[in-house]
């Protein structure tokens, strides 16, 4: 039996049993809580990785239409992930193709799914000389992608992301931004893809490539272990609440009425 | 509640591997041509359980879904090429790449591998060889009998052949450059094979094109940085200790769960 079905049958003087279902609402969300830490924790050292917590919807109210079931419906659900576009630190790597994206955009790639987006700039050459990202998905330029002869000397990216060797520019890294970055769908590896035609993608304006840097993760530690404190206090709590409901119930049941 | 565990433990495995790459550059601190390599992280994929844009019951649209990470995973261990101190030696056999460039050396199966360790030897009939005793390609064999060995930065190989008064040419070293190095192959004792991803070899006369030019005397100190690598170990203990502690944090709340029925 569902918890839906139970309301059918809960008369006005058993509230006391609402309580008990709206104490382990209370606890599941914290537990998808604690993925996201974990989530979080893991990938401290991930390359443009960007931290996401999770917002708790709480005492969404509406009253039922419905003679038999008029109460108050209280319940905490998991609404929405957010991601934290905080910028990590710059790493110095002194690596040629090691890029940063200072401010807002990210790179393009043409990755086996099709085109996505990403921050992670931990950029190499492959066999036939083409411009890769780690997984070998090719980065794309503002008309196509990028080949790079290295026997013709070494190769700058200047501020713009213009590609230049011996004074020639070759072509300019597609630096793509979004309109709602928030809406944004993480698909792993560091990609990110958007959900067209909601969210277009625009050509971003305020960023300043720089050149042998890495964007490291911006995990925050300490927001991330003070969080997790937290909601395992918030999950002990909701635990105790639902056992002092127990306790009162056990009360009303077993010994309201005892005669001796 | 069992994802957490999870990713908390790719967490884990992950900074171990990182560990292991610290520990492996650290060991080679003194090795002759080593090139460091570092490890490169990438987030998992993510269980969607609610698309953003969805529209909740009074048709409003949410702004942000749900996405649950599942840890992390170890990308890619990116050998860095970067150029080693020059040491001097004053050994007329070691010779040292300054700039871009592979020794190519002949394997015992008829492959060729390349290194960028230069300190060769010579065999007892005259022939240069690696420290392994693998002889370098194109073979160079010194006459009997030669003295003044030079090897000028463009690879010429001269000595003054017994007697006679100038110094004579005796052979040419080329050095093989690749699109992609960080694609190589490690094979160990300094050595690296070619893979599909690095590209062929392309040969050049030492100087020319861009590519580096040798240094006789001299040999190619490690790259390994060790404040770097240092830095590396403890912000890898670090990470590990704090995922663990994520592990903890998973526990406990099932162990509160599972007081709940006392």
């Amino acid at each position: 039996m569902s918890i839906g079905d139970y309301w059918h049958w809960i008369e006005k003087g058993a509230f006391m049993i609402q309580g008990i279902y709206l104490a382990s609402q209370a606890m599941t969300p914290l537990l998808d809580k604690q993925d996201q830490i974990a989530n979080n924790l893991a990938n401290i050292q991930t390359t443009g990785f960007k931290q996401s917590g999770l917002f708790m919807k709480t005492f969404q109210k509406f009253l039922a239409n419905d003679e038999n079931q008029p109460a108050v419906q209280n319940e905490v659900k998991p609404d929405e992930v957010y991601v934290d576009y905080k910028e990590g630190a710059m790493i110095k790597t002194d690596s040629a193709f090691d890029i940063f994206i200072k401010g807002s955009g990210f790179l393009t790639v043409m990755s086996p799914n099709g085109i996505r987006y990403t921050r992670n700039g931990n950029l190499s050459l492959n066999a036939d000389g083409m411009l890769v990202a780690s997984d070998g998905s090719r980065i794309m330029g503002n008309n196509g992608f990028i080949k790079i002869d290295d026997r013709k000397g070494p190769v700058s990216i200047n501020t713009e992301g213009e590609v230049i060797q011996n004074n020639e520019k070759i072509e300019k890294l597609r630096i793509s931004d979004f309109k709602k970055p928030y809406r944004l769908i993480r698909e792993g590896s560091g990609y990110f893809k958007p959900q067209l035609p909601d969210n277009p993608i625009v050509t971003s304006q305020g960023y300043a490539i720089k050149q042998g840097f890495l964007e490291g993760s911006n995990v925050d530690v300490i927001a991330n272990m003070v969080n997790m404190i937290s909601s395992y206090r918030n999950f002990e709590a909701d635990q105790k609440a639902l056992q002092a409901q127990d306790d009162t119930l056990d009360k009303a049941v077993n010994q309201v009425g005892r005669l001796s | 509640m069992l994802r957490s565990m999870y990713s908390a433990a790719t967490g884990m495995e992950a900074q171990q591997l990182y560990m292991d790459t610290i520990s492996h550059n650290l060991s080679n601190v003194n090795t002759t041509g080593y090139k460091r390599s570092k490890l490169e992280f990438q987030d998992l994929m993510y269980q969607t359980l609610k698309e953003p844009g969805m529209r909740n019951a009074e048709g409003e649209m949410a702004p942000c879904g749900i996405e649950v990470g599942l840890g992390v995973k170890p990308a890619a261990t990116q050998r860095i090429f970067e150029q080693g101190s020059l040491n001097q030696t004053g050994n007329t056999m070691d010779v040292a790449i300054k700039g871009e460039g592979f020794y190519q050396v002949n394997m015992p199966d008829g492959t060729i591998a390349y290194t960028r360790d230069g300190s060769f030897k010579l065999t007892s009939d005259g022939m240069i060889v690696t420290s392994d005793g693998y002889s370098i390609a194109p073979q160079i064999s010194v006459p009997e009998g030669a003295q003044d060995l030079g090897i000028s930065p463009e690879g010429k190989v001269t000595a003054i052949l017994a007697g006679q008064a100038t110094s004579t040419e005796i052979g040419q070293i080329e050095i093989a450059r690749f699109v992609n190095p960080s694609g190589l192959r490690a094979l160990g004792e300094n050595l690296f094979g070619v893979s599909d991803a690095s590209g062929e070899a392309i040969l050049e006369t030492p100087g020319e094109n861009g590519i580096g030019t040798l240094s006789q005397g001299y040999s190619e100190a490690s790259n390994v940085q060790v404040v770097e690598e240092m830095v590396n170990m403890i912000t890898a203990q670090r990470a590990y200790e704090i995922v663990s502690k994520s592990i903890q944090v998973s526990e406990d709340m099932l162990q509160v769960a599972n007081n709940l029925k006392r």
